[in-house]
């Protein structure tokens, strides 16, 4: 599903992101990438978006060479992939249903279709009650909850959440990491991006550890090695 | 297509209304701009509309001396209306002439005893004569020089170089206003498309992260410029038609001193403007249209590189 092949991203002023980085991820999996600040996991997350370009070495998601992508394909790249972010990003003058409706929107889906499957998605993430309030208006474990169901409404095969627990508190942090372990049950594949030792070992899922840029460690069923 | 064009607006409006405050100012600022711009295309055709009046106000007026024929007064005025410079020529009998003279005269009782003393209308017939550009009367006064006019035209000389000099100052002073206000127009036009860019810029820099996630789940540059070009848009289309609102009450109440100040001239800018009510309508909406239009697409490109 995600392949990087000997991939280096470097900042500027020689900040490394990634160097010569080798991962295989496998439809249906579900990897924790884990590290400090500045180990480069956001940088990887960024990369399986195209949010950043490699400078060197190849990535492939989904059989699609993305190394050298064009800036008009990013957009339908995304629409193959779920994202979740650490900040929620949700449109903030749009209701909820609307901001999980925008991602159908984008990709041109018909209106119908997106008037009945939007409440459903909401449904699943418990928040079919509160669609028509604006992202203020409910919590933080509720908006990350949104972004789920936005990220999961065009039925992804891929999922990268980048910290989507770093903004939550321990309950709705374990309510957010239960709701992406049934995703991945469903046979998405998760690509979580976190720093919470406790989620990782409770999970007991395979972890890859990144450390100033370089995979450290690579194992199935791990724990937070730092 | 057509349900992403029709999302396109739906976000648009959706855009406008939902950021209210932000999308009053920016109309606001819009108008500002809009009206100054107005303002100043106004005073500019009341100006030309001025200079035009003034112009037409300068003739040149040819006595006769009594003996001359009309007939041979009217023939000279076909030969004077051949020549490219000549606008019009009014012809006056010696009737007319004496006319003139009573209705300026302040003892009118001294003309009329003047003229029973001689017995017979002493004024001979003339021509009046409006040249096409103020230049021109300098050739005409040339071509009256000619010995064979000279002969039967009545106090020539002096008084056309007279004339000549008060021509040619006027002339220069009406190139030089000319001049003046197109820089003037120029220089506020400049200063309302930058204050606009820039309005437009501050309302799209405040929604950049709204783009950035737009672009982030999926969305084209073309998807997420669409709604800001419908916003930009709407901001123009309210701007403009504003603007119109309000220039016509304004040039309502200020007519009377227009009137006034323009007094014995041909202008009515109220008039002007209801005449042309659609035209400044359509010219306002292409301009504040267009340059919020214009705005929104360049300022909105930085944020697309996400």
């Amino acid at each position: 599903m995600v392949t990087f092949e000997h991939v280096t991203k470097t900042y500027q002023r020689r900040n490394v992101g990634l160097e010569d980085v080798s991962v295989n991820i496998e439809a249906g999996e579900f990897v924790s990438i884990v590290g400090q600040s500045g180990s480069g996991k956001t940088t990887f997350a960024k990369l399986i978006i195209a949010e950043e370009k490699a400078d060197k070495g190849h990535i492939t998601i989904g059989g699609w060479n993305i190394t050298h992508i064009k800036h008009h394909e990013i957009p339908t790249l995304r629409r193959q992939i779920g994202v979740v972010f650490q900040d929620f990003k949700l449109l903030p003058k749009k209701t909820l249903f609307e901001n999980v409706a925008f991602a159908l929107e984008v990709a041109g889906e018909r209106a119908t279709r997106i008037k009945s499957v939007v409440p459903q998605v909401l449904k699943i993430v418990g928040l079919e009650q509160k669609m028509d309030r604006y992202p203020d208006q409910v919590s933080g474990g509720e908006q990350q909850r949104v972004v789920i169901a936005r990220a999961l409404v065009h039925r992804p095969k891929l999922l990268v959440a980048d910290e989507p627990t770093g903004n939550l508190d321990s309950i709705n942090a374990q309510e957010i990491i239960a709701l992406l372990k049934k995703i991945n049950e469903f046979g998405t594949t998760v690509v979580l991006v976190t720093h919470n030792r406790e989620i990782v070992n409770m999970l007991h899922k395979r972890v890859i550890t990144l450390d100033h840029g370089h995979v450290i460690a690579d194992q199935q069923a791990g724990k937070y090695l730092l | 297509m057509f349900v992403t064009l029709w999302r396109m607006i739906t976000f648009g409006f959706q855009n406008f209304f939902r950021n209210i405050w932000l999308s009053l100012i920016t109309v606001l600022i819009v108008v500002l701009n809009l009206f100054l711009m107005s303002l100043v295309s106004g005073l500019n055709v009341v100006g030309q509309q001025t200079l035009t009046a003034v112009r037409q106000k300068v003739d040149l007026s040819v006595y006769f001396i009594p003996t001359t024929s009309e007939q041979r007064v009217d023939q000279i005025r076909q030969e004077l209306l051949r020549k490219p410079e000549v606008q019009s020529i009014r012809l006056i009998t010696r009737a007319e002439h004496l006319q003139e003279l009573k209705k300026s005269a302040v003892d009118k009782g001294l003309v009329d005893a003047a003229i029973d003393a001689l017995g017979d209308n002493p004024l001979g017939a003339g021509l009046v004569i409006t040249s096409k550009t103020l230049d021109g009367y300098g050739a005409i006064a040339n071509t009256l020089k000619d010995p064979k006019y000279q002969s039967i035209i009545e106090d020539t000389g002096n008084n056309f170089q007279t004339n000549q000099t008060v021509i040619s100052r006027l002339s220069l002073i009406v190139n030089r206003v000319q001049v003046a206000t197109l820089w003037l127009t120029l220089l506020f036009a400049v200063i309302a498309i930058l204050m606009v860019f820039n309005t437009i810029r501050v309302a799209i820099y405040s929604q950049r992260e709204e783009i950035g996630i737009m672009k982030l789940v999926g969305a084209s540059d073309a998807f997420v410029r669409g709604p800001f070009v419908i916003t930009s848009l709407l901001y123009g289309l309210v701007a403009s038609i504003l603007v119109t609102a309000v220039l016509v009450p304004i040039l309502s109440l200020t007519n009377p001193f227009f009137a006034q100040f323009f007094a014995g001239y041909d202008i009515n800018v109220l008039g002007y403007v209801r005449e042309h009510l659609w035209t400044i309508l359509g010219l306002e909406v292409a301009v504040g249209c267009g340059l919020s239009v214009i705005s929104s697409l360049f300022a909105i490109g930085r944020y697309l590189r996400v």
